[in-house]
């Protein structure tokens, strides 16, 4: 079953769209990341999912139904940079929203120590580094021991070692206690690192949702026809994006094993003679730039085309 | 209820409210003291010494501090969170969001509060000081506690309208000039309508603790804490309605 899951989910700003008709599904149970460039709808779409702002269509569904209250319960968030009262300490801080969620002090304690803040806890928070900062928004966020944990940039302004710690904390959560946990990223070594899962976003539309593994084979398959430019004009008329590659052969996005197949068929139905079609296998970068290349390309010539 | 203003309470802690709620009494009321204490054998009867010390600082602070002191106090309760980013974190918290707004509302009410009582024991500390500095101006037989208490809380009853806008006003808007400035305009308007239309000031929501208070000196007039905290309490009824239903922007 699917923790999150989004229909048409859509969100303009003024004549920006920053989220274009999302259909997502996070699974439960594993760490799912967001990636994609700065400007690509993460943030925004984390925020529609907390009901911080308000969709003009489309609706989420969190834990299998409509986000009510309830839902909350079983939610922590860090979205952004952290909320954080300067005039306190961080002890002060957690216990600020500890009365609010009703925890323990037990509670507040636990927090602390899993994002290593015993030394610093009782000193004020205006005196914090940035990383001490996104570790106390971290243990904000692991108070209530919520069920799905959303995280914006999770590891922004934490030193390397920082960095490593939180990595081994989400997967810790995510196999010892179970929590499903949703980060969004733009750093691709992280994805990398973390996610079992990936929705890459793009200008706001969703360009691949998979297994981790899968975006490494997602992207581009190698396809050698007897016509190449001719089976090209073909393919992008039928909304295949196609870039010519060495030797008579074409790059065409088929990020599926049914998608190529589909491919071949359709290309065979149409008269052409096919040699040979091989998913490329790549690193995590390359699929990544590919597809937002991709996408840039065939919106532009389509700009063009309106123009 | 209790977990919001629990959690109210712990961000006021260490915060410029505290102050700005202590010194704010003691320096209006320093302002009376000096002047009864340097030239009080000019303007004072003393069987009613007390009398003037309460009623000129009550009047003074109600038509113009008080204004004023609501809309920068309110800024500053709600710069907390504005500074922090504090809505996107709490709105996303298993908290129903009309209570951090009433929790706000309550702060407001619990500190205008806080403030008259102050103003109550700073008379009394202040006369008590000029009875024994200055023995012959009539401040040697300690007041009636009682209807100083009750000028303080009918005060903060009929400042229930000020409270309710400047708390809705300071939540929405991220800068302090608004509510300061908001606070700046209504404070001169009601002033000045109070000088030139003695009849037509009434209905100005910012007179009515002025109202209240000049009551005092005579017939008290309950009606005016009353539309306070009854305009107050539907104001902040329909803009904690309009606030919860907005989108969280910082």
């Amino acid at each position: 079953m699917n923790i999150i899951q989004t229909h048409g989910l859509t969100k303009s700003f003024a004549d920006v769209i920053a989220v274009d008709r999302l259909d997502m599904a996070i699974p439960r149970g594993v760490v799912s990341a967001f990636l994609g460039p700065n400007g690509a709808g993460k943030t925004t779409t984390l925020r529609l999912l907390l009901g911080l702002t308000r969709p003009d269509r489309g609706r989420v569904e969190l834990f299998g139904g409509s986000p009510a209250a309830s839902a909350f319960t079983r939610i922590g968030a860090l979205i952004e940079t952290p909320s954080l009262y300067d005039h306190l300490s961080g002890r002060e801080n957690l216990m600020a929203t500890r009365v609010l969620l009703g925890c323990t002090r037990a509670d507040e304690d636990r927090v602390i120590e899993q994002v290593g803040l015993t030394a610093a806890a009782d000193r004020r928070v205006a005196g914090y580094s940035l990383g001490m900062r996104q570790r106390l928004g971290l243990a904000t966020a692991l108070l209530g021991e919520p069920e799905l944990l959303i995280l914006d940039e999770p590891t922004n302004g934490l030193d390397p070692a920082g960095i490593q710690d939180i990595r081994n904390l989400l997967r810790r959560l995510t196999r010892e206690h179970g929590i499903s946990v949703l980060i969004s990223s733009h750093l691709l070594a992280e994805v990398e690192q973390v996610a079992d899962h990936v929705v890459v976003l793009h200008r706001g539309r969703c360009l691949f949702q998979g297994p981790r593994e899968a975006l490494h084979r997602a992207g581009r398959a190698r396809i050698g026809v007897d016509r190449p430019e001719e089976a090209a004009a073909w393919l992008e008329a039928n909304e295949w994006s196609v870039e010519p590659a060495e030797a008579g052969t074409l790059w065409v996005i088929a990020d599926t094993q049914s998608r190529r197949a589909a491919l071949c068929h359709r290309l065979i139905e149409a008269g052409f003679a096919v040699d040979r079609l091989e998913p490329e296998v790549s690193s995590l970068e390359s699929v990544f730039f590919n597809l937002t290349g991709f996408f840039d390309l065939t919106e532009s010539s389509k700009n063009e085309e309106t123009a | 209820m209790t977990r919001v203003l629990r959690a109210e309470w712990i961000k006021l802690r260490r915060s410029g409210v505290w102050p700005v709620c202590v010194l704010t009494p003691y320096v209006i009321v320093l302002f009376f003291a000096l002047f009864a204490y340097f030239d009080g054998e000019r303007f004072l009867r003393p069987d009613r010494a007390w009398t003037w010390l309460i009623m000129s600082t009550l009047r003074f602070f109600a038509g113009v501090v008080l204004p004023l002191w609501v809309a920068a106090i309110t800024a500053q309760v709600a710069a907390i969170e504005h500074r922090s980013r504090g809505f996107k974190h709490l709105f996303v918290l298993p908290v129903a969001r009309w209570r951090l707004y009433l929790g706000k509302q309550i702060v407001g009410w619990g500190l205008c509060l806080v403030v008259m009582l102050g103003l109550a024991v700073a008379l009394l500390v202040a006369g008590s000081i000029l009875g024994w500095l200055r023995p012959e101006l009539g401040f040697d037989a300690f007041p009636e506690l009682a209807p100083l208490l009750v000028g303080a809380f009918g005060t903060t009853l009929a400042s229930g309208f000020l409270i309710a806008i400047h708390t809705w006003v300071a939540l929405v808007r991220s800068d302090l000039m608004t509510p300061i400035a908001l606070g700046f305009v209504a404070t001169i308007s009601v002033v000045a309508l109070g000088a030139f239309d003695a009849d037509l000031v009434v209905f100005h929501p910012w007179a009515y603790p002025t109202q209240w208070v000049k009551s005092l000196d005579g017939t008290i007039e309950l009606v005016w804490p009353l539309v306070g905290a009854a305009t107050g309490a539907l104001l902040a009824m329909v803009a904690g309605w309009s606030f919860v239903a907005r989108d969280v922007e910082t």
